[in-house]
């Protein structure tokens, strides 16, 4: 059913970027506003046929990818979820492109008349292509095949006995995550020295503030589960309760295998999330519902072995 | 830093978490400077009550080995390896005293093992 929905759904796409440019074609100019300034009034035009384009083109390669994506069947955990989610994301952007732009443009007598395009409109060309990115990449999920099983005798122990309990703490830094806010910070000055729209320096200041989060995180594991916290201010927290967790490992983290460096994917959306500070070791957590959780930190195989005693995953040992 | 607590143990809770974490310092796995986790952290992953662990903490800063301050937490202030040094000296010195008595290997360990 999810398989089908991921490879029929995007034809709606292109409807939407088709449809209002034949019905509105005779009532609008040529070359058509495709630009607005921040305060809504029209300030760059395309001829009419390569506005067209943009809104089709790429609603038709989104449409044949997810087509694509969606016979496939073996595909390796984590791959295609977030494949699948930016395909639709950025096909139905450039779709959503088709209405606005008739919409604005309908009746003008030029491109310079078109109607102004404020930044409700842009809310409106945002949201449904994340909820369409989102959409798609949970129906992506049923394409990928469980995470194989693990052979408890290879997995860490911290060789506890019964009836102990432990407890391990560990830390992830880095350093790039202080130079990029740093320079983002030089850029909010120079951006409000100059004058330019709040949009722009508020924007910077936020990702500046987001990106300093990235330079540590502090991670927790016990009896009560996992707690990994980012930032300097140890917030935001990532939880798992000792009955979500299935096993731990520690693995050699290549960030471009996980998407990058940062917080990427979603436990709660694409089932796997990766906090990659660096490349090097770090601990892989599964869930008991395979979804996994990898999190770069300094001696991993101790975090895991006690995880693994903990939730009953690694060979018994006698007390 | 690795911890581990013994839960039927008579020994009460804060008593082994304190002690867990000297053992991780004499070990070295903790560093002067280092950040202990928060609390709050601690509690949630042991599964213990708050207060447990902030009474090992607090017999921690009495001792002088980690520093606890509002807005930075816990901080590791004694160096790695404290406690090892301490342990190795009584450990060489029992070994002494055994020798003085004559008392052979087999002996010496039957009398640890009863002691522990």
């Amino acid at each position: 059913m999810r398989r089908r929905l991921l490879a029929l759904a995007p034809a709606a796409l292109v409807a939407v970027a088709i449809v209002p440019w034949a019905l509105g074609w005779a009532r609008l100019p040529d070359p058509v506003a495709t630009h607005w300034a921040f305060d809504g009034t029209p300030d760059g035009s395309t001829p009419r046929v390569v506005a067209v384009l943009l809104a089709v083109v790429p609603a038709v390669f989104g449409w044949v990818a997810l087509a694509r994506l969606a016979i496939r069947d073996d595909a390796a955990p984590g791959t295609v979820a977030p494949v699948a989610g930016v395909t639709a994301l950025l096909a139905t952007l450039f779709a959503g492109t088709a209405p606005l732009t008739v919409l604005a443009n309908l009746d003008a007598v030029a491109a310079g008349a078109a109607a102004g395009v404020g930044p409700l409109a842009v809310v409106g060309l945002i949201a449904p292509a994340l909820l369409a990115g989102l959409a798609a990449a949970r129906c992506a999920r049923v394409l990928e095949r469980p995470a194989s099983d693990v052979d408890a005798r290879d997995l860490p122990s911290a060789g506890l006995l019964v009836g102990q309990t432990a407890a391990w703490a560990g830390e992830g830094n880095a350093r790039w995550p202080l130079l990029l806010a740093a320079a983002g910070a030089v850029a909010v000055v120079a951006t409000l020295l100059a004058g330019e729209s709040g949009v722009v320096w508020g924007g910077l200041l936020l990702a500046s503030t987001v990106t300093v989060g990235l330079s540590r995180v502090e991670v927790v594991v016990g009896a009560g589960g996992l707690r990994a916290a980012l930032g300097p201010f140890g917030w935001p927290v990532v939880r798992l309760t000792r009955e979500q967790i299935s096993h731990a490992e520690a693995i050699e983290v290549v960030p471009a295998q996980w998407g990058g460096w940062g917080y990427r994917g979603s436990l709660r959306l694409f089932g796997r999330a990766a906090i990659v500070l660096r490349g090097g070791p770090g601990l892989k957590v599964s869930t008991v519902d395979e979804r996994i959780l990898v999190v770069t930190v300094e001696d991993p195989q101790g975090a895991a072995g006690v995880l693994n005693d903990l939730v009953g995953a690694s060979a018994p040992t006698g007390g | 830093m690795k911890i581990i607590l013994d839960a039927p143990s008579s020994v009460p809770l804060y008593v082994q978490i304190a002690a867990g974490v000297r053992g991780a310092l004499a070990r070295g796995e903790l560093e002067s400077g280092e950040r202990l986790p928060a609390a709050r952290s601690l509690a949630e992953v042991l599964d213990v009550n708050l207060h447990t662990v902030l009474r090992a903490y607090a017999e921690l800063r009495d001792e002088g080995l980690i520093d606890l301050r509002r807005g930075r937490g816990a901080t590791v202030v004694a160096p790695a390896g404290t406690g090892h040094a301490e342990v190795l000296a009584r450990a060489r010195a029992l070994v002494d005293a055994a020798r003085r008595l004559g008392m052979g290997r087999e002996r010496l360990f039957a009398l640890v093992e009863e002691v522990l």
